[in-house]
């Protein structure tokens, strides 16, 4: 098996072989990624394509084979973020009703709900905290990387981070307020 | 809780699986033309084109029925068009009509097979859509582009749902109206060419209020569009008039995914139908499937409403601010709620998009847009031996307050007003009462506005200023209004400045 950063330097040859070694090692992690921004199996596979697609036309661009992951997590990110958006506006008013709301909940929650609730609310944060909650607990990035990543100051990136969490705080509180119960 | 959100993604991406034809999906789609230097030469050359043409359009003919189109471009990229007025358009909403535009794109190109499009056809047509989409003011639809000799054929049709209405900025893509008739129980088409490559069925237009696809007409229409080549027209109906839901499939190229899907999606709901769409990646283009079905008696009395035939839908997508809500109680049945907006929306200007049968809950949802693309829903729900009636306005245009669509919300209210069955407002409403009630979040809405401070004295007697968030990405979009005793209604800007008086 190669290691990551020649198949990088045999894909800047036109190796397809190795083109195929890259898919398979990032294929599943570029596909949470984008489902977690998106909240969409099917759009995810889309952008898994895509951002495979858009890698490797460009993968000679790349000058330090090493940094592959990154960067094709930064072509992910972009291109979630892009659907997320486009999805969340195509999304006629009518077809939000089903979010899950604490309300909506049954009284004797369990935790599996509370995490169906939690995923739920994350869902609905908007995009930029969404992706900032995506990329700071999942992806485990350091703020400064995320900042880089999105391009915005790491300023922002706490605020959003700070707003979400507010957000999730209070959907989990408002349960808990309900069922008296720990979550 | 930061565990707790880490477990929770984690959770959620353990639910991500990649099948095993992954690769051969992605390896067929890396098949695509992309460094072929000829094929990215033609394909900005036909982005250049497009734009050129549809900018031709706009200036030189100026939208005015008759004539010939003269588009001077630069000389290194399609030097020349003319053409002459194709099809007039029947539709009454589109006030120009159809034009062919012949453009050299001045670089060789390869001639498809005789009756086919050729899959870079299908990607330029798609590319040089989107592109006449976000450039064209007003809009401008590429019907479809053939091949003839050594020229490129782009057959557009100008869309002006109400061009003297109609704003600039972001705008909703425009699905192409081109043609409508009154005596056969067809109430829509859809243009859809063939994908000479696979020799799969793609779609890039499509008409309002159409009746299900059948199977049946595809096949009638199948030797017509192989022998015409390109695209065609394919008039959804059944043979003998029945509506009979069908499953049909259709192949949109990669590249007009996004019109494609909305325009489809819009399309069978604008005819009071309810379709299950799903859609996935195969190859280098998106298999869309819709599953169609007339379950409930209020579809099929929906789409037997002359309201619905051959009105123009917009796909909703490109909903980008402001968004307000309302909700109310009334003593009406639901079918008499129905009714009403079903006939009084119309005469406000609003045009029905989406009409979904009664739901298990027993909500109808309704969808109406105005001449502005502004949008405005109705969910009817039965509750608690009444109906109540939630309201949504979503103004389409970014940053802008849209006082034609508040109007006719504004006189929706007061029409609803003048309704001894509403009780909850036995006297005129004022918009102090709308803004209240605006104040509700819709149960589950993603966007939520919120009725930030209630009312606040001005020194002036009885004025209250209203501030309304609504809460858009990162940013809030506040409007502030100034609500006068008598109803009297300033919207004020961000700074607080008057802008303009509203009732």
């Amino acid at each position: 098996v190669l290691p990551e950063s020649e198949l990088v330097r045999r894909c800047q040859s036109g190796d397809e072989p190795s083109f195929e070694g890259l898919f398979h090692l990032h294929a599943r992690r570029v596909k949470q990624t984008a489902f977690l921004i998106t909240g969409d199996h099917r759009v995810a596979e889309e952008l898994m394509q895509e951002a495979f697609t858009q890698a490797f036309r460009t993968i000679t661009q790349l000058r330090e084979p090493a940094a592959f992951a990154g960067w094709l997590s930064q072509i992910t990110v972009r291109l979630a973020r892009r659907a997320s958006i486009r999805r969340s506006s195509e999304r006629a008013a009518t077809d939000r009703l089903a979010i899950l709301t604490p309300s909506s909940l049954p009284s004797h929650a369990d935790e599996s709900d509370r995490r169906q609730l939690l995923w739920s609310a994350i869902q609905s944060l908007p995009e930029s905290q969404r992706t900032v909650v995506v990329l700071h607990y999942y992806e485990d990035r350091p703020l400064a990387e995320i900042a880089n990543l999105l391009g915005v100051p790491q300023g922002t990136v706490k605020s959003w981070l700070h707003r979400a969490r507010t957000t999730l705080a209070a959907y989990l509180s408002e349960d808990l307020a309900r069922n008296g119960g720990e979550g | 809780m930061d565990r707790f959100i880490r477990e929770t993604l984690q959770e959620q991406a353990e639910t991500v699986t990649v099948s095993d034809s992954a690769w051969s999906t992605q390896r067929a789609r890396l098949g695509q033309p992309r460094t072929d230097p000829l094929r990215r030469r033609m394909t900005v050359a036909m982005e250049v084109m497009a734009a050129c043409a549809v900018v031709g359009l706009i200036l030189l003919v100026g939208l005015r029925p008759g004539g010939r189109l003269v588009v001077e471009v630069p000389s290194r990229t399609p030097r020349q068009a003319e053409g002459e007025v194709a099809d007039p358009n029947l539709n009454p909403h589109v006030k120009a009509p159809s034009r062919e535009v012949l453009v050299s794109p001045g670089l060789p190109i390869v001639t498809p097979p005789a009756g086919f499009i050729s899959q870079a056809q299908a990607q330029a047509k798609g590319l040089a859509a989107l592109q006449a989409r976000s450039q064209a003011d007003p809009p401008l639809l590429l019907n479809s582009v053939s091949v003839e000799g050594a020229q490129w054929v782009l057959h557009f049709t100008p869309l002006l749902p109400s061009p003297a209405r109609f704003h600039g900025g972001p705008r909703r893509d425009p699905i192409p109206v081109t043609q409508q008739t009154s005596d056969v129980a067809f109430v829509g088409e859809m243009t859809i060419g063939l994908d000479g490559r696979t020799g799969e069925y793609f779609s890039l237009g499509t008409t309002g209020g159409a009746l299900g696809p059948a199977p049946a007409i595809l096949e009638h229409y199948r030797g017509r569009i192989v022998d015409g080549g390109g695209s065609t027209t394919l008039r959804l109906v059944n043979p003998d008039g029945s509506r009979e839901g069908r499953d049909l499939q259709v192949w949109v190229p990669q590249e007009a995914i996004d019109a494609g899907k909305a325009q489809f999606y819009q399309l069978l709901y604008g005819a009071g139908q309810q379709a299950d769409v799903w859609s996935t990646t195969v190859g280098d283009g998106v298999v869309v499937a819709y599953k169609i079905s007339l379950a409930d008696p209020i579809a099929e009395s929906l789409a037997a409403t002359p309201l619905y035939r051959g009105i123009p839908v917009y796909p909703s997508a490109n909903q980008t601010d402001s968004q307000v809500q309302a909700s109310y109680k009334v003593g009406a049945s639901r079918e008499t709620v129905l009714d009403w907006y079903l006939t009084e929306m119309p005469r406000y200007g609003w045009h029905l998009t989406m009409g979904v049968p009664r739901s298990a809950e027993g909500a109808n949802r309704l969808t109406f847009q105005n001449a502005a693309w502004s949008e405005a829903s109705v969910v009817i729900t039965e509750k608690d031996g009444g109906v109540e009636i939630t309201l949504g306005l979503t103004d389409a245009m970014a940053g802008l307050p849209k006082m034609d669509a508040q109007a006719a919300l504004d006189q929706l209210f007061a029409h609803l007003a003048g309704d001894a069955t509403f009780k909850e407002f036995p006297r005129t409403p004022t918009w102090r009462d709308v803004m209240v009630n605006i104040g509700g979040q819709w149960p589950g809405e993603e966007i939520p506005v919120r009725f930030e401070s209630v009312v606040s004295p001005l020194g002036e007697a009885d004025w209250y200023q209203v501030l309304l968030v609504r809460k858009w990405e990162a940013s809030d979009t506040r409007w502030t209004w100034r609500v006068g005793p008598s109803g009297q209604v300033l919207l004020l800007d961000k700074s607080g400045a008057e802008l303009i008086p509203y009732r």
